[in-house]
């Protein structure tokens, strides 16, 4: 079940029905609506993957409860957990690169049989990051292990989140399955309307800037230069609306179900540094892995060698978390070096840090940013660091600027009109970040106009993705980016 | 309560943008431009939806065998009859049987007639595809049928990707054909049809493989074997048989005049008809061809579709059965049926379109176009067909734009150097890539006369192409 689907909308339809049609003396069954709905939608995309997730969800709930009862082996069932989960994600995810790193060529007997049974999971990379979260924070005291699976299950499974995120906390999340969730019309309304923009990023924007980039990249060898840097910044646009674009439709679903879901971006691509940028990218990521991965090596209290030795370890991992194969590991690689790269430059005085400068020269800085990020992307985005490389040799070594004026650039899988809308709404998107930027919220501008006023957008914007989307027979809608992840 | 409200209105008007969209974005049904988009040119079935409530006296269902071969409105020239073929092209059982419960909705006929192409195995497989099955749901109205029925042909598509919903918001399967929408989109629908939902591809040209060894019915023993049937169409039939019992219909089941037709065929029709308590007629009787003067080597299209003459005989011979068998009214002279009788001319017409959008070579396009109800826009003389150009009066040294109308005695043609203008109601604009008119390019090809013709009794464009220096006709 897609989420771009009719059938999802009216899945979410029921579960809403049913939720709220609960009688109030059986108020507290309303996670286990949840539960049931959580689990239907991860049966309908892959039954397999149901027992991967219900092995780490027992292990995980089971060591928490040994750490809180037999505390005096609490650091081996931490080990332990770790060790079983990572080995279950390294099986799951990162079969095929380890055997290809041992045996190379011909898949070997050990990887046809990984492939036959360990298919990649859906979700696995997120619900895995939740589970170690939760049990190294009760690892630390931070709050008591939960006593009911079933709970602790739904904190794993919920399908808001699922499958690409937000990373939940267990504090976080929790508690909000405590009340009983009484049907509240603005939160609703809301709702539907992060949906919705949700919804326009995706199939409006992601997917149709999908089409130009799969046309060109396809051909990236051929391509000139000028496709490929055009290319470049749509997959940039692309990755950006279809991930926060899937998380806004996620967040929205959650909305309606009165549970609110930990925001996931701040504006990414108006960042000054590369810092920044991963304070405002993919937010639960970089927080789980500053809580649980760079503190535990030490951050930054051991010394500035140590602590750029522990930024680019963490965005090795960040790296390889995102994808088993070299081109990811570079990816992570440029963006811990270039991080490294600029707090040299900032400490050495070589330049005014981002929080120190406004006007023209924060301008420079976002714009510096955003070409990093983009030139990482390119690896990110094709299957092989050779392809990466060979993409960005033709982006420097054969620009030619007579595509952008004799229709070359319409024969990618856009035409002319599909090419002017889709740059009509990044205008749009870029409108709205600038905006949030500045602390005003489109969503609060639109509940402040009149009433037909703001029905007629909201309808248009409706239109805007049936007519306009990308989706059914005519195109190979993309799936989400992310949910590979 | 008031938030309620609120959530059914805004519920109602989103649906109904949606259904706005599916409509515009629906390939349209352009009969004058002639060219299919996507689905077959023919939504026939859309226009019974105009015929005034309980006018029908009769409804023909079945496939294209149906829409090539009878033509009500020949039954009312020659009998009075009012009836209304109710097919698309493929069409099965199923879909028979669900457009005979749609038009029970608005109209009570005494007599249904249905082909029983949908029997026979090989067509019941071949006919499911999803351009039979859009072109025989996407104008139905929303009903309960329509739900039921584009259920039924989805199950039998979905390993094809489509999704069951497009077929009730058709913008989820069309949506993608915003960018290249035309004015024709909003304007050039069919919402009416004056042929009563006969179609005829190729006027009366007559397929020249067919003799009449091509029939084996005509040289076969008799014998008491029956064709292999589909049981599966066998049992939506019957429920056709059921339906028309329950609501007092009488019903006829036909097949309709094709090569390869074999006794035992004509068995499988006569035993189902015994199976769902109706009458059987096989028009692949040699009896029955002496009897409406049938010639089967010249009155086919093709092997299984007759052209117009053939469809005239079968109509009128047709027409006298349920005059004579089923006592069908004569309506001709009830004020009622007034609007029948200004349709002939307009049926007329478009008969003569089809045959003008069929002919082949510049000399018989003149012949059909020079008449009083044509008006003709052509541009290029210059390496026309010598003949052609000079019958409209032409000069092919001057390689231009030419109006030519008829008068009701002679050509007049005019020489004209706007490239913008009215040709008709039209307003048209031409320069090196095209002749376009309501955002269409009108141009095929490149050298030649090209050309428009409009009617002038339709009020519309019915054919364009290019006469080519060697007098043949190019329109694709």
């Amino acid at each position: 079940m897609s989420i771009c689907s009719i059938q999802f909308l009216l899945f979410t339809g029921l579960a809403l029905l049913v939720y709220y049609l609960l009688p109030a003396r059986l108020g507290k069954a309303q996670p286990y609506v949840l539960l049931a709905a959580s689990l239907a939608f991860f049966l309908s995309l892959s039954p397999k993957a149901v027992c991967w997730l219900l092995l780490a969800a027992l292990a995980s709930f089971g060591f928490a409860l040994l750490i809180e009862r037999r505390p005096r082996r609490r650091k081996c069932w931490l080990v332990l957990d770790v060790l079983f989960v990572l080995g279950l994600l390294a099986a799951l995810k990162y079969h095929t690169f380890f055997t290809d790193l041992l045996f190379g060529g011909a898949p070997s007997r050990l990887e046809l049989l990984c492939a036959r049974y360990l298919l990649l999971p859906i979700g696995v990379s997120f619900y895995s990051l939740a589970a170690l979260g939760y049990v190294i924070d009760v690892y630390r005291e931070k709050y008591k292990a939960e006593r009911n699976f079933f709970r602790f299950l739904l904190f794993l499974v919920y399908f808001p989140h699922i499958l690409q995120g937000p990373i939940a906390r267990y504090d976080k999340f929790s508690p909000q399955l405590e009340q009983m969730h009484g049907f509240d019309w603005d939160g609703f309304n809301s709702g539907l309307r992060r949906m919705l923009w949700g919804y326009i990023k995706k199939m409006v924007i992601a997917d149709r800037a999908a089409v130009f980039v799969g046309g060109v990249y396809a051909h990236a060898a051929a391509a000139g230069g000028t496709e490929l840097f055009i290319a470049s910044l749509l997959y940039t646009v692309q990755i950006y609306a279809d991930f926060s674009g899937c998380v806004d439709i996620m967040c929205g679903i959650s909305e309606l179900f009165g549970i609110g879901l930990a925001p996931n971006f701040e504006q990414p691509y108006l960042s000054r540094s590369l810092g920044d940028f991963w304070r405002r990218w993919h937010i639960s990521l970089s927080s789980w892995f500053r809580d649980y991965l760079y503190i535990p090596l030490g951050g930054n209290r051991r010394g500035r060698v140590r602590r750029y030795l522990n930024v680019l370890i963490v965005f090795l991992v960040s790296g390889f978390w995102h994808g088993a194969g070299w081109n990811f590991i570079v990816w992570g690689a440029i963006h811990g070096v270039w991080q490294i790269l600029e707090e040299l430059f900032y400490r050495n005085g070589l330049g005014r840090k981002p929080g120190e400068v406004s006007g023209r020269l924060a301008w420079l800085q976002t714009l510096v940013t955003f070409l990093v990020v983009n030139f990482a992307w390119i690896f990110f985005s094709n299957d092989s660091l050779r392809t990466g490389l060979k993409i960005v040799r033709n982006i420097l070594l054969r620009p030619s600027l007579w595509v952008l004026g004799n229709g070359g650039l319409f024969s990618f899988g856009l035409k002319a009109p599909e090419m002017f809308l889709l740059v009509f709404f990044i205008a749009l998107l870029i409108a709205v970040d600038v905006l949030n930027s500045r602390g005003i919220r489109g969503r609060d501008i639109l509940a402040r106009q009149p009433l037909p006023v703001r029905w007629l957008l909201l309808l248009l914007g409706v239109l805007a993705v049936f007519v306009f989307g990308v989706y059914g027979q005519s195109y190979n809608a993309s799936s989400f980016i992310y949910m590979q992840f | 309560m008031k938030n309620f409200l609120k959530t059914i209105i805004a519920l109602t008007l989103g649906l109904s943008m949606l259904a706005a969209a599916s409509v515009y974005t629906m390939p349209s049904t352009d009969k004058a431009r002639n060219r299919a988009e996507y689905a077959p040119s023919d939504y026939l079935f859309e226009g019974s939806y105009k015929m005034p409530r309980n006018s029908l006296d009769v409804v023909f269902l079945g496939s294209s065998e149906i829409y090539n071969a009878i033509s009500p409105m020949e039954m009312w020239r020659e009998q009075g009859i009012a009836g209304y073929c109710c097919s698309s092209s493929g069409q099965q059982a199923v879909t028979s049987y669900y457009y005979l419960r749609e038009i029970l909705r608005r109209q009570s006929p005494k007599l249904a007639v249905v082909d029983v192409y949908g029997l026979y195995t090989d067509p019941a497989q071949v006919s499911r595809n999803e351009g039979n099955n859009r072109s025989a749901t996407d104008k139905m109205r929303f009903s309960r049928e329509k739900i039921a029925l584009s259920r039924i042909l989805w199950k039998q598509q979905k390993d094809k990707g489509e999704s069951f919903w497009s077929y009730l918001l058709p913008v989820l399967r069309f949506h993608s054909r915003w960018t290249e929408l035309k004015e024709t989109d909003l304007t050039l629908r069919q919402h009416y049809d004056y042929a009563r939902g006969y179609s005829t591809v190729f006027g009366d040209t007559a397929y020249a493989g067919l003799t009449e060894e091509s029939y084996p019915f005509l040289s076969q023993e008799p014998t008491d074997e029956a064709a292999e049937r589909d049981e599966e169409a066998a049992g939506w039939y019957r429920k056709i048989g059921e339906l028309c019992a329950r609501r007092g219909i009488r019903l006829l089941m036909i097949r309709t005049p094709c090569s390869g037709y074999t006794l035992e065929d004509k068995n499988a029709l006569y035993r189902l008809a015994a199976e769902c308590g109706a009458d059987a007629l096989d028009f692949n009787d040699a009896a029955v061809w002496a009897q409406m003067d049938f010639d089967c080597t010249n009155d086919m299209l093709d092997s299984v579709h007759l052209n117009y003459r053939g469809a005239k005989k079968l109509s009128v011979y047709l027409g006298g059965v349920l005059r004579r068998d089923y006592g069908l009214p004569d309506h001709r002279g009830e004020e009622a049926y007034a609007f029948w009788d200004s349709d002939l001319p307009l049926y007329d017409a478009e008969l003569r379109a089809w045959k003008i959008q069929h002919c082949t070579t510049g000399t018989k396009l003149r012949k059909l176009v020079m008449d009083e109800n044509y008006e003709l826009l052509a541009v290029g003389a210059e390496n026309a067909e010598p003949a052609f150009a000079a019958a409209l009066g032409v000069d092919p040294g001057i390689p231009s734009l030419w109006i030519s109308r008829w008068d009701g005695a002679q050509v007049s043609t005019e020489y004209t150097e706007e490239s913008r203008g009215f040709f008709g109601a039209e307003e048209y604009e031409i320069n090196d890539t095209g002749i376009y008119m309501h955002g269409c390019n009108y141009m095929v090809g490149s050298g030649g006369l090209y050309y428009v013709v409009r009617d002038r009794l339709l009020g519309k464009i019915v054919d364009y192409g290019t006469v080519e220096p060697t007098g043949k006709i190019r329109r694709s």
